[in-house]
């Protein structure tokens, strides 16, 4: 009797089957969830000069490697540190840390991601020169099983922060990534690389999603205007320097905009050339005070730039610049180049006039131009000449790591927020690995750290600047993390009806 | 395929006959009558009881606002203790969340954290699914799982204490249909039933089911909601025809468009058509909606029954008889992209 019912029951259903075509809701209200596809042409801060983690100097070097690459952990856009590759935040005993990986890790050319990797790259930002510093409290790392164990040397709360920076992403057997196809984890996979521009498409094995962009064309321009132009015009998505090239123009898409914060360092550092001048401390402070800080809250495009004589930015508590500061301290600049005069011939009165310094600067970051010609009026203050002399990032990336140039304008980001940090990449970044590394490890603390800075000067902070972003209305889900780096990952397009 | 809705032929409403194991030879052959008159009694449809309508006035007023601790990813009623009032379930990305009737609002009465196991490649934005599931003899147990883990939980509430009584590995869309996400993207693969597709192109956003209601003669009725890609819905209705019922229609399917991933569907004024309540296909950040769908013999309405915008995105909606009255009461939850403040609103 069952199968008798049954049979009717399905006879009846096939004979009865009916469908129906409902209306369209009335309005594009809503909120699904974000589509896959579609490409994306945006600029970045300026041309990139590496590909390799630990080697990340710039705001465009940390955007290429965070996309290509992938850390132990993210901070999130609300500031929480969150496991990316990691399975979970350290477990921390005493003096071990131990971080359990995600299972089926791989990289983008499907070879496993394991243990082996992850210590392979610590131990190289351990031993190289230029990120060394931050993992100074970390004086061993092994592999257990699926996990790694950091044995450190003091207790240390911002471990997983630290292992968010782009300087600890993962290689592949902690190799220099190859720079005509590095092979990472990160979402972007890296397919070419032109004069301008570099080309990126989708990576649907990263462990944080497959982005929602298939292609992405991330371009720098040498040119002032050429960015805000391309994007007027259509050309790009999104434009970091003005939607349009002329005030009152309109570009060709709706646009919108969003400002990070103002985290991103922009400072003098030093070079060698000159190496008698440059190094001495009074010098550094008569430039110091012959700067006029008030104006460079004018630099850029409309961006915030706060100007400031500390590298922790207000933004992350950082002190904020005094009226007096804003404005040359002629007479403390004067006393300050007496002293120096006191050490270095070449600055003596009857001398200085015969001294010619180069400021360079990167040709794709144009804003860096006009910092660098206030710096020439300072110089000129204090009865110094000085040239300006703008070359590709590469060169000044090569120059200055060199020591062979004399000033040159530099970039900062803030990827760790606590001042220790911030004051030992400074250092760092002025060559002065001794000092970052006490920083680093928390043997300088406290108002300390202000006054081993200011004794030492290893750069001098210019501003703090924000990025601002013009996007088309259609390009969404934007946001800024803490360093003021977009989350290029989370973009996606969504058609305005 | 999407839209390819495998909604099942509605339960049969008699109760299973006990089988305990053991017993011997004379066990044996009590289990195999059982099951042969359970056969037979699921296909036979008991006298048709039509609902009696009562007045529903949709109206929007706000009755809680909550800190969940993270985002909210799902929400799903039923009653979790017996007392024939529902629970409210949130699903959030670290959480589940048992909510009751307090004041004039909801409050949590008990959370659990999801399992700690990790995903390996999970979404970029965080799904996740939950549901109540009813079993004969068995108290009625909370079945869930978010992107944000390795794997699902289920859980039953007892007292005020949620134990996890059991894992789930795929996500739970109705008490018996479940699917697993294309890996590292934000929707499901294949068809809710089931289908194997290997294209990752290829899925629905979610599915959502329906079989404690009856049309209008009285007949059991199941539906199934589907929400594709492009943001149709396709809604499939499966009623218990009588052998002999010719005016009775088994299967029809309904299609709306511009729907979002939050939605519910229920017989809210008990006149026998099921209301589709939905939430808007715009961008996530977007400002939504709540619409109301009819759902009748002729196809869907025309008009909707009920519209209201909000300034937020429309993350969950649900249905349940929260206070016991036997009516139920629909929620929404709204909130800003990646809060974990939700308002929880009443709309009916």
């Amino acid at each position: 009797m069952a199968a008798r019912l049954s049979g009717a029951a399905v006879v009846c259903a096939v004979c009865a089957l009916g469908s129906f075509v409902g209306p369209r809701p009335p309005a594009a209200l809503g909120e699904s969830r974000p589509r896959y596809g579609g490409g994306a042409v945006g600029t970045l801060l300026g041309e990139p000069t590496t590909i390799d983690p630990v080697a990340v100097r710039s705001h465009a070097d940390a955007a290429v490697v965070g996309l290509l690459f992938e850390t132990l952990y993210e901070v999130g856009s609300d500031g929480v540190v969150y496991p990316q590759l990691a399975a979970a935040l350290p477990e921390i005993e005493q003096d071990r840390a131990r971080i359990a990986l995600r299972p089926g890790l791989h990289f983008q050319d499907g070879s496993s991601l394991t243990a082996v990797d992850v210590v392979a790259t610590l131990a190289r930002v351990r031993a190289s020169q230029a990120a060394g510093w931050l993992l100074v409290s970390v004086t061993d790392v092994t592999v257990d099983g699926d996990a790694v164990v950091l044995t450190l040397s003091s207790p240390r709360k911002d471990l997983a922060r630290l292992l968010a920076t782009p300087w600890t992403a993962i290689t592949p057997r902690g190799l220099a990534p190859k720079k005509d196809g590095p092979v990472g984890a990160g979402p972007f996979r890296f397919t070419g690389r032109k004069k301008d521009r570099l080309e990126l498409e989708f990576w649907e094995g990263h462990t944080a999603g497959r982005p929602y962009l298939d292609k992405l064309t991330l371009r720098w321009f040498d040119a002032a205007d050429d960015e805000a132009q391309l994007y007027e015009t259509g050309g790009a998505h999104w434009s970091l320097r003005g939607a349009t090239r002329f005030a009152g123009g309109s570009p060709k898409h709706p646009t919108t905009e969003l400002e990070s914060p103002a985290t991103l360092l922009v400072f003098v550092g030093f070079g060698q050339a000159h190496a008698d001048v440059l190094a001495d401390l009074d010098f550094r402070v008569a430039l110091d005070r012959a700067l006029a800080r008030g104006g460079l809250a004018t630099v850029g495009t409309g961006e915030r730039a706060v100007p400031a004589a500390d590298p922790v930015p207000v933004d992350l508590g950082g002190p904020a610049l005094s009226a007096a500061a804003a404005d040359p301290r002629l007479a403390e600049a004067e006393t300050a180049l007496a002293r120096a005069a006191g050490r270095v011939r070449s600055l003596k009165k009857d001398r200085i006039g015969a001294l010619v310094l180069e400021i360079l600067v990167a040709d794709s970051r144009p804003d860096d131009r006009e910092v660098a010609s206030r710096v020439v009026r300072a110089l000129d203050k204090l009865g110094a000449r000085a040239t300006i002399t703008a070359v590709s990032a590469g060169d000044l990336a090569r120059r200055v790591s060199s020591g062979a140039c004399d000033l040159y304008i530099g970039q900062a980001s803030a990827e760790l927020a606590t001042p220790a940090m911030i004051y030992a990449q400074a250092f760092a970044f002025a060559g002065d690995r001794a000092s970052a590394d006490k920083l680093a490890g928390g043997a300088i603390t406290g108002v300390h750290m202000r006054e081993t800075f200011a004794a030492r000067l290893p750069i001098i902070p210019l501003y703090h600047r924000a990025v601002r972003l013009h996007h088309r209305a259609d390009l969404r889900g934007a946001w800024f993390d803490g360093s003021a780096r977009l989350g290029v990952a989370e973009l996606f397009v969504w058609p305005s009806r | 395929m999407p839209g390819d809705v495998a909604a099942s032929r509605p339960p049969s409403p008699f109760v299973p006959t006990p089988a305990p194991d053991g017993g011997g030879g004379p066990g044996a052959l009590w289990r195999v009558v059982a099951e042969a008159f359970d056969a037979a009694s699921a296909e036979r449809e008991p006298p048709p009881r039509p609902p009696v309508p009562v007045p529903v006035k949709w109206k929007a007023r706000r009755v809680a606002s909550l800190d969940l601790g993270a985002p909210l990813l799902a929400l799903a009623a039923g009653d979790l203790d017996g007392d024939n009032q529902a629970e409210v379930v949130a699903l959030t990305e670290r959480h589940v969340v048992v909510l009751r009737p307090a004041a004039r609002g909801l409050a949590e009465v008990a959370r659990a954290a999801l399992p700690s196991d990790p995903a390996s490649i999970r979404p970029r934005d965080a799904v996740g699914t939950v549901v109540i599931a009813h079993a004969a003899g068995a108290p009625s147990e909370i079945r869930a799982r978010a992107s944000t883990r390795g794997r699902g939980g289920r859980w039953v509430l007892e007292g005020k204490t949620l134990r996890e009584v059991g894992s789930v590995l795929a996500f739970p869309l109705c008490a018996d249909v479940a699917a697993d996400l294309v890996p590292g993207r934000n929707y499901f693969a294949g068809g809710p039933g089931g289908a194997d597709v290997k294209d990752p192109s290829i899925g629905f956003y979610t599915a959502r089911c329906r079989d404690d209601v009856v049309d209008r003669a009285g007949r059991a009725l199941r539906a199934q909601a589907t929400v594709e890609l492009g943001g149709g819905v396709t809604v499939a209705l499966e009623t218990r025809c009588a052998a002999r019922d010719a005016s009775c229609t088994p299967h029809r399917e309904l299609r709306v468009e511009g729907v979002g991933v939050a939605l519910e569907l229920d017989d809210v004024d008990h006149d026998g058509t099921i209301e589709l309540i939905t939430s808007g296909a715009g961008a996530p950040g977007d400002a939504d909606a709540v619409v109301v769908w009819n759902l009748g013999e002729g196809g869907v309405g025309k008009k909707p029954v009920f519209r209201r915008g909000f300034s937020g995105g429309v993350v969950g909606l649900v249905s349940g008889d929260v206070d016991g009255d036997g009516d139920r009461e629909v929620f929404a939850a709204v909130r800003l992209m990646g809060a974990r403040k939700v308002d929880i609103w009443l709309l009916d």
